[in-house]
């Protein structure tokens, strides 16, 4: 259960961020700040799983 | 540039999906047939009829779901890059006639073949459900584990997709590559029979990671392998930055020569 909460709040951050830069930041930056949202997602998810959650 | 459309992203997706089984009488149903047939031939033919067996478990049909696990995300990954490289020249009709972004040209391609995988890990899933099979607490993270790999095959597409615009080779350049991509995965045997040589060198190969991270969750019964996922994910980004660079960097003259 506690994996999937973690999973499930670390994905409403990163469409709440995703939403954010869609709608505030202008199209030129846009895709680079998108890559850099996508990038601390996923690292996230596979660093602070195991860390936090399996606790390996 | 013009910006990312999604309504025009998901109408093409849709219109690619049908046209794939335009005219025949099963239509879409055709989707759900190929997976069925495929996940058959790995686990009765290749599991139980041929008997082939995974060293290191008893259980009966573990080379078929080994196979399985590893060809699913195989196929999604490599038929992503494989329409991508082709996606400006062959889309070229829209791109001279309507204002559109031409990365989301790939966005279409990623969810078209997002939906044969779905079909697919869903057919699988459901096969090892009703067979009784033991499923690991990691399954949960196999989304994440496919948007990863599908970020990947975008950065790697959107690099060839870009190169092919002005040297057509690299469109069966990059066919040829991942047939070897394919043999130098450890996919259809495992990686312990490789030599030391290879064995060390297979550590480099990204798709071992991912495809190895599958294998782990439905055949081992383990998490995958975190701290290698979390260097394929800065690996992944790196690469794609570098490919909307390049592209940036000559998006003028791709439209010119188109």
């Amino acid at each position: 259960m506690m994996e999937v909460m973690f999973l499930l709040c670390w994905t409403a951050i990163f469409v709440g961020a995703v939403f954010w830069v869609t709608r505030k930041v202008v199209s030129r930056n846009r895709i680079y700040l998108l890559i850099l949202v996508n990038l601390f997602f996923l690292a996230g998810v596979f660093y602070l799983f195991p860390l936090w959650v399996v606790g390996l | 540039m013009s910006s990312l459309n999604v309504s025009f992203i998901l109408e093409i997706t849709r219109r690619d999906f049908t046209e794939r089984f335009a005219g025949s009488v099963l239509g879409s149903l055709w989707a759900v047939i190929w997976p069925l047939v495929n996940l058959f031939i790995y686990i009765v033919i290749f599991g139980k009829i041929m008997g082939a067996r995974l060293p290191g478990t008893s259980e009966m049909n573990a080379y078929g779901i080994y196979l399985a696990a590893g060809l699913i995300p195989w196929t999604a990954f490599s038929g992503t890059i494989n329409r991508s490289v082709s996606v400006f020249i062959d889309k070229k009709h829209i791109i001279t006639k309507v204002n559109t972004s031409l990365p989301s040209l790939l966005v279409y391609i990623c969810l078209s073949e997002s939906i044969t995988y779905l079909i697919s890990m869903t057919v699988f899933i459901l096969i090892l459900f009703f067979q009784g099979h033991d499923f690991h607490r990691g399954m949960i993270l196999l989304p994440f584990l496919y948007y990863l790999q599908q970020l990947f095959a975008m950065a790697v597409g959107l690099f060839a997709a870009v190169l092919n615009v002005f040297v057509r080779d690299v469109r069966e350049i990059t066919g040829v590559t991942l047939q070897l991509w394919f043999w130098f995965t450890p996919i259809v045997y495992v990686a312990d029979i490789l030599p030391g040589v290879v064995h060390k060198l297979i550590v480099y190969n990204p798709m071992y990671i991912l495809v190895q991270s599958y294998q782990r969750i439905f055949v081992f019964n383990d998490y995958p392998p975190f701290h290698a996922l979390v260097l394929l994910t800065v690996l992944t980004h790196a690469m794609l930055l570098f490919s909307f660079v390049l592209f940036r960097f000559l998006e003028k003259d791709i439209r010119d020569f188109l």
